[in-house]
């Protein structure tokens, strides 16, 4: 049996064909993507990875991780002054970084059909070779922080397009990188809260609520807090100090009554 | 009104669901080739554009607790047959609308000549999909907007090849009716050659 010919190919009306091509071309907002993966970055689900952080020592290691996030952030076509904002975005009291993306781009033209098949490639791929055109935009409104930050994102989308248990230190650019990301307040953020996971994952929960105290103290407004707490209560059972776990569980709940960790968080606390 | 609880996770991140190495890679990769797709199926699917999101995330934190017990090369079937549970999820917790009789001629519907404007075009593509039986909408829309083949549909789903060839057939009936009855309310030109 032979599959018959799509409607899109062909085989429907134009009309049909039009509104299933809008069907086809509905995009997520690059927050939402940033968002999830930094959910499971901090989760520790599709992290790097225990090799690959091993090859990719300290400071580098977390400047990788911070410009991937800005490669996701620039991947849904925002230029790299939308970058150096949404950096900036992640405040609670600033609009959010798609909004800033938007407002940094001239109104886009309709995305060309693309084919599900083609999803394959890295969708952050094309940063690596930035056009003409992008960099006629970036270049008369940079600063030296902007460039920085486009720099490290097009760095970024390198790391991620050769990503790899074969990918070595000395061929990674990233040290290059590494201040002008971790200077950033969401680099900086999820360094700190990545160094809270890492002592957590090897039994250090003290070393794990240091971090989580720093963080705390450097970012009291950070836009990781929900992260940060649910790491605090893992950390808090890891010692024993269930009590205190309880009622910060309890606090995650009335915050957070949406987050996938809420249900994790309630079977913790009340583990025998 | 929507229940946001409804996408609670039915599972826990337990210690098992931290990946490292190889696993962490080969998620980390799914993650990329595969969030588009998963949520444009799920928008496919009639999921409410405010649990979207969340669905989504549901649906790649099912695969990083399953994915010991998925096969290789599958990985791609898993995560969209998840998705559609993650959305029958949100389906049932919702009272989600069945179809009825659509009035396409209400005011805020656009004409046809608007649809050059790709969210209006969506708007009226999800009032149509909204109208189509749930088990042909989801064969339809993995068939004509995912692109997968019948034979990768019923697998994914479960079902034999007949039954995925019989829902795609009445779908795309009942997609053409409905195409062609907004085209007579909100039309102000011919819906052109087959």
């Amino acid at each position: 049996m032979t599959d018959p010919k799509r409607l899109l190919d062909g085989d429907g009306s134009d009309l049909e064909q039009l509104l299933l091509a809008s069907g086809r071309s509905a995009r997520p907002k690059a927050t939402a993507r940033w968002k999830a993966e930094a959910l499971f970055l901090l989760a520790g689900v599709g992290i790097v990875g225990k090799a690959k952080a091993a090859a990719v020592p300290g400071s580098k290691a977390y400047a990788w991780i911070a410009t991937r996030y800005l490669a996701y952030a620039l991947g849904a076509g925002a230029t790299a002054w939308g970058a150096a904002h949404v950096l900036a975005a992640r405040s609670p009291d600033a609009p959010s970084a798609g909004e800033q993306a938007r407002a940094a781009r001239p109104p886009a033209s309709p995305r060309p059909v693309e084919s599900p098949r083609a999803e394959a490639a890295p969708p952050n791929a094309p940063l690596a070779v930035p056009s003409p055109e992008r960099n006629a935009v970036r270049a008369p409104s940079e600063g030296p922080s902007e460039r920085a930050v486009a720099r490290a994102s097009r760095e970024g989308a390198r790391a991620v397009a050769a990503s790899g248990p074969s990918q070595t230190p000395a061929s990674s650019s990233s040290i290059a990188v590494a201040d002008p990301v971790a200077s950033s307040s969401v680099g900086s953020e999820i360094q700190e809260l990545e160094r809270a996971r890492a002592a957590l994952s090897t039994g250090d929960a003290r070393g794990a609520i240091g971090a989580l105290d720093r963080y705390d103290r450097a970012f009291p407004k950070g836009a990781l807090q929900q992260e940060a707490l649910r790491l605090r209560v893992e950390a808090l059972v890891s010692v024993g100090d269930r009590t205190t776990a309880r009622s910060l569980a309890n606090r995650f709940r009335a915050l957070y009554p949406n987050s996938p960790h809420a249900k994790r968080l309630n079977s913790l606390v009340n583990e025998p | 009104m929507v229940e946001r609880s409804v996408l609670e996770p039915q599972l826990s991140l337990t210690p098992s669901t931290r990946l490292s190495g190889p696993a962490a890679l080969e998620f980390h990769r799914l993650f990329k080739e595969r969030y588009h797709g998963i949520w444009r199926f799920l928008r496919g699917l009639g999921v409410p554009p405010d649990l979207i999101d969340d669905a989504v995330q549901q649906v790649f934190l099912v695969y990083a607790e399953r994915h010991a017990v998925v096969v290789k090369g599958s990985e791609g079937s898993f995560l969209f047959g998840t998705a559609l549970r993650v959305a029958h999820v949100v389906r049932r917790g919702n009272r989600w609308e069945t179809p009825g009789d659509v009035d396409f001629a209400r005011s805020e519907v656009p004409n046809v000549d608007e649809l050059t404007d790709q969210k209006r075009a969506r708007q009226v593509l999800d009032m149509i999909l909204d109208q189509i039986d749930p088990e042909q909408r989801s064969v339809f829309v993995l068939y004509e907007i995912e692109g997968f083949t019948l034979p990768e549909i019923a697998e994914m789903i479960s079902i034999p090849l007949g039954t995925a060839t019989s829902r795609l057939r009445r779908g795309r009936e009942r997609f053409t009716s409905l195409v062609h009855r907004y085209s007579l309310t909100r039309g102000t030109k011919t819906e052109g050659s087959r």
